[in-house]
């Protein structure tokens, strides 16, 4: 059947009552409708429509969820981003001595910039992640 | 979309049909969606014989909130819309 693919992807990455009222209709209706070739790329397209509108309907959900978190992702945050940059002057042959020789002119600090930046962006990802609300991936019989 | 849905319990595609063009296949079903999250409108599964293969179709109707809604926003848009006299 058309579409069943399209289920299957949209059960592991969409909250339940996203697909049930977004991408499961949509796909019932193209798997109801007789398959005609004109019709077959404006089923796709509406399938596609309905995917896309039902992920990004799930994730500005989820990000107003997080936004009661954002204490605790800071938090998070920071510890991760003090150790990983800790590791990253003790991995770079940054010892003390050194350290405290270094010329802090632009370019030194422009790349340090870039490389907490990098490290905070990584570390609010993953932080995120810890408090993303769950999916789960269930095998139904319907398809 | 609640003017069509008054009359009978529909799905997607025949809304979309229903609508003269108005509506896109593309995005009724996100539409529809929306609107059943804010309670604008309830859907049920259809019933289905045992043995039918592919998933079961959606059929939505509008709730009594829905259609209390849909009578403000004609009456907000009536009260708002400028007279030929007064837009002068």
């Amino acid at each position: 059947m058309p579409g069943n693919w399209v289920a299957r992807i949209g059960r592991c990455v969409l909250h339940a009552d996203t697909f049930a009222l977004m991408l499961s209709p949509a796909i019932a209706d193209v798997q109801f409708e007789a398959p005609t070739d004109g019709a077959r790329w404006r089923h796709h397209y509406a399938i596609l429509r309905a995917f896309t509108g039902a992920i990004w309907f799930d994730i500005s959900g989820d990000l107003l969820t997080l936004s009661s978190d954002l204490a605790a992702i800071g938090v998070l945050t920071a510890i991760q981003s003090s150790y990983y940059a800790f590791m990253l002057v003790l991995f770079s042959g940054l010892g003390t001595e050194r350290v405290s020789t270094l010329e802090l002119d632009g370019p030194f600090i422009a790349h340090l910039t870039y490389y907490v930046f990098a490290i905070c962006v990584v570390c609010v990802v993953t932080s995120s992640a810890c408090f993303w609300p769950p999916r789960r991936c269930e095998s139904q019989s319907e398809d | 979309m609640l003017d069509l849905l008054e009359s009978a319990e529909r799905y997607g595609l025949e809304l979309v049909d229903a609508s003269g063009g108005r509506l896109k296949r593309g995005s009724i079903y996100v539409t529809l969606g929306r609107m059943e999250a804010k309670g604008f409108v309830a859907s049920r599964q259809e019933d289905r014989a045992p043995g039918a293969i592919g998933l079961p179709r959606r059929l939505y109707r509008p709730t009594a909130y829905g259609i209390k809604v849909r009578d403000a926003y004609r009456l907000l848009r009536d009260a708002l819309a400028l007279k030929p006299a007064e837009a002068k």
